[in-house]
């Protein structure tokens, strides 16, 4: 039973200051780090999880840590998959990439979605893939100061007006991705995003409801799995998370799982999506209860 | 006050103005968009049907990545709102806030909230004592009682604080 002595005024204040401290100690993604820094972190320990991390450390030079909030699957997908489409990504991927996006809102809204509820998240995302991939930025359905929609024609498969310069020399990559990794650092809009992510995993779970209703548990239907698991931030993810934002996306994910079963001295690799064809391959590192994202050698 | 907040909050009144709902009222103040009012009537056959509920609804700068605060400046009768605080006790004003959601979803969810009481997760624990012993009767006349005497339009005006 909750003490009546603090309102849920209080704990809001007190939440906002934990939250402010958590934020000043760790970044939301960090810079590239050598993937021996991982090796150093758990030196003591002598068990088959340091195992796993020496054989990822052969196959991957590098790592960004992502902030442990529940929400780092998701912050750790879209920030890798937009650095892939950056360095590794042909214009037709961009293109796709861009095309579902504008897309994706109407798909969402035909899911039982109100409009007015994700459009602001739908123009965060937006704005991060436009970013990337150098098309423009749609105007925004809604007149702000008055809160009023106003009429914009939004053809998803129309071509986009702008012809990319692609591939991007290494000077305009390097300036994209330092202003993409200055948006995923930046709260409300980093935040904005990754609901973004989970509202389209929801929405692949929806659409695909038969096939995914097998994969869930405790008598859920899949709208309620989405209510409790997807919608809700800082739910932490599991495998059919994974499954449904990589097909949602058409992106292919390998995750590399590490932890201390001593089955296997290396690290097993899943793939999720391989056939994915909107974005190379983003890999991300599993540690238990936690991903981050992997640079292979 | 952040621009996100601002812009959602906007259009919220502006959905809210434009959808007016028979059950509720809801408004910001005048002067700070963040302060919101609700007064809830339930309709029959609810217990509290004949009441009249302010609600006081403060909006934090990161909704809404995170859920409003929300208490009854009526008093109230229910097993999951304090007597004298008015603090609500609701899954969703805790954890399973969804950004998705709006004050007129919160709004709905209260309503809801009013005649299916969790008497698990009691803040009144007479209200919850009555029902978890299966006091349906008890329950009744009590809430009814109450919501004659503190919230009703011919009662005088009794709000905790």
């Amino acid at each position: 039973m909750a003490s009546s002595a603090y309102s849920d005024f209080d704990v809001i204040a007190q939440e906002e200051r934990v939250r402010d401290e958590i934020a000043a100690s760790s970044e939301l993604v960090s810079d590239p780090l050598p993937t021996s820094v991982l090796l150093d972190e758990y030196k003591e320990n002598k068990d088959a999880f340091r195992d796993k991390l020496k054989d990822v450390t052969s196959k991957y030079d590098s790592f960004r840590r992502v902030r442990g909030d529940g929400n780092c699957f998701y912050r750790a997908f879209g920030f890798a998959l937009l650095q892939q489409i950056l360095h590794r990504g042909t214009e037709e991927q961009a293109r796709k990439l861009y095309q579902q996006a504008v897309a994706s809102k109407a798909l969402l809204v035909a899911q039982g979605y109100t409009e007015y509820t994700i459009e602001d998240f739908y123009d965060s995302y937006v704005e991060v893939i436009a970013l990337a991939t150098g098309f423009p930025k749609p105007p925004a359905a809604y007149d702000y100061s008055t809160g009023i929609p106003v009429p914009v024609q939004q053809d998803a498969n129309s071509e986009p007006p702008k012809q990319l310069p692609w591939p991007l020399t290494a000077q305009e990559r390097a300036l994209r991705e330092s202003n993409l990794l200055a948006i995923f650092r930046d709260d409300p809009v980093a935040s904005a995003v990754v609901y973004y992510l989970r509202l389209l995993t929801a929405g692949h779970f929806k659409t695909n409801a038969e096939f995914f209703q097998g994969f869930i548990e405790d008598g859920l239907t899949v709208s309620e799995f989405c209510a409790r698991e997807v919608e809700v931030m800082a739910r932490e993810c599991e495998q059919v998370h994974i499954v449904a934002l990589s097909a949602a996306l058409d992106v292919p994910v390998r995750v590399v799982y590490t932890d201390s079963s001593d089955s296997t001295s290396q690290a097993t690799e899943i793939n999720f999506q391989e056939e994915g064809t909107a974005a190379p391959t983003v890999s991300l590192l599993y540690r238990p209860g936690h991903y981050d994202i992997l640079y292979a050698r | 006050m952040s621009m996100t907040v601002q812009k959602r909050l906007m259009r919220e009144l502006a959905e809210v103005e434009r959808n007016a709902a028979a059950e509720f009222d809801l408004g910001s103040s005048e002067d700070n968009l963040l302060v919101w009012t609700a007064v809830l009537r339930p309709p029959a056959p609810s217990l509290y049907q004949g009441g009249v509920f302010h609600v006081s609804i403060r909006v934090p700068n990161t909704y809404p990545m995170t859920p409003p605060a929300v208490k009854f400046s009526t008093r109230i009768c229910h097993p999951n709102i304090h007597w004298k605080s008015g603090d609500v006790c609701l899954d969703i004003l805790k954890t399973a806030w969804s950004p998705a959601w709006t004050l007129r979803t919160l709004c709905l969810a209260l309503l809801v909230l009013l005649d299916n009481p969790e008497v698990d997760s009691p803040l009144n624990c007479d209200a919850g004592n009555l029902l978890r012993c299966g006091d349906k009767r008890g329950y009744k006349s009590l809430v009814t009682m109450l919501t004659a005497l503190h919230a009703t339009p011919a009662s005088a005006s009794s709000s905790p604080n």
